[in-house]
């Protein structure tokens, strides 16, 4: 029960709504009235951000993979009427954010034996990798919460209200995660130049 | 600090995973009420509150209880016996010289 769905009222009274977030509103729709090939289109449409702020919180692509496996089956046995859902992809995000931790706490050990790519270099520029090694490197060694706080707050682009819905802190605790992250590996940065 | 982010990219998950996860999905089951209202952070502080409140009411009750069972049911009252549970003073009054 601990991947337990957010409240549906959770996200009320925040901002407008974004277009994807009305795209993700209309699949969740689909889903609810019993479509179960909407599945497949929302996983084209947020896996790949579920599984990243999976990854970046637990540190492990296994179980990045296992929570967002988590979050699909969760959401095709809910009775939550998705279609309610203030704001669907923090919804989600919080979903992830919760199977990961999920994850985290069944996991035996804490230590991560082996450097995630928390970064890779596009196809069209592959003298990055070094840089994206670098940063992955550097991103490893942050703990896991201000690691997904940079990542909801600077690559999902999440206000800090909303990281700190997503991950269930407040909005201060989210702001004072993503700053000593940034402060703690620019720090990494620097002394690795 | 964007600067050390512009141009890298968070990975993408394998593409084997879609099939593992929509096979998941299409074999779960719809989650059982009792569970759906665990989830529901609602019904969990409904829950509290009614624990409290029976707790409470609970007290109250036990204030206002008879005496335990180990208490004498029989008692000797200058050298007469007199069942507590039998004695009713409305229907069986006193004889004269004892009032």
């Amino acid at each position: 029960m601990d991947a337990a769905a957010p409240s549906i009222l959770t996200f009320a009274g925040d901002l407008a709504e974004r277009p994807e977030e009305r795209e993700i509103r209309a699949l969740l729709v689909r889903l609810a009235s019993g479509d179960r090939e909407a599945l497949g289109a929302l996983y084209d449409r947020v896996a790949a951000e579920l599984h990243v702020l999976a990854l970046w919180r637990t540190g492990r692509r296994e179980d990045a993979d296992d929570a967002v496996q988590d979050v699909f089956v969760r959401l095709a046995g809910t009775r939550v009427d998705l279609g309610r859902v203030a704001r669907p992809r923090a919804y989600l995000l919080a979903m992830a954010h919760r199977a990961a931790v999920d994850r985290l706490r069944s996991r035996r050990t804490a230590s991560v034996d082996a450097v995630e790519a928390y970064l890779e270099a596009p196809a069209f520029a592959p003298e990055r990798a070094l840089d994206a090694a670098r940063m992955s490197a550097a991103l490893a060694r942050l703990p896991g919460k201000q690691r997904e706080a940079i990542w909801l707050r600077h690559f999902a682009e999440l206000t800090f209200r909303e990281v700190g819905r997503v991950t269930g802190v407040t909005t201060f605790t989210a702001a004072t995660r993503y700053r000593l992250g940034l402060v703690r590996l620019r720090a990494l940065c620097e002394r690795g130049r | 600090m964007s600067s050390y982010f512009s141009g890298l990219l968070p990975p993408r998950p394998a593409p084997g995973l879609r099939a593992r996860v929509l096979a998941a999905a299409a074999a779960a089951r719809p989650v059982h009420w009792i569970d759906a209202l665990w989830e529901s952070r609602h019904a969990r502080v409904a829950l509290a509150l009614a624990l409290l409140l029976a707790y409470a009411l609970n007290l109250r009750v036990e204030r206002g209880a008879a005496p335990p069972a180990t208490a004498p049911r029989v008692v000797e009252i200058e050298g007469f016996s007199v069942d507590l549970a039998r004695f009713e003073p409305e229907r069986e009054p006193l004889p004269e010289e004892f009032r």
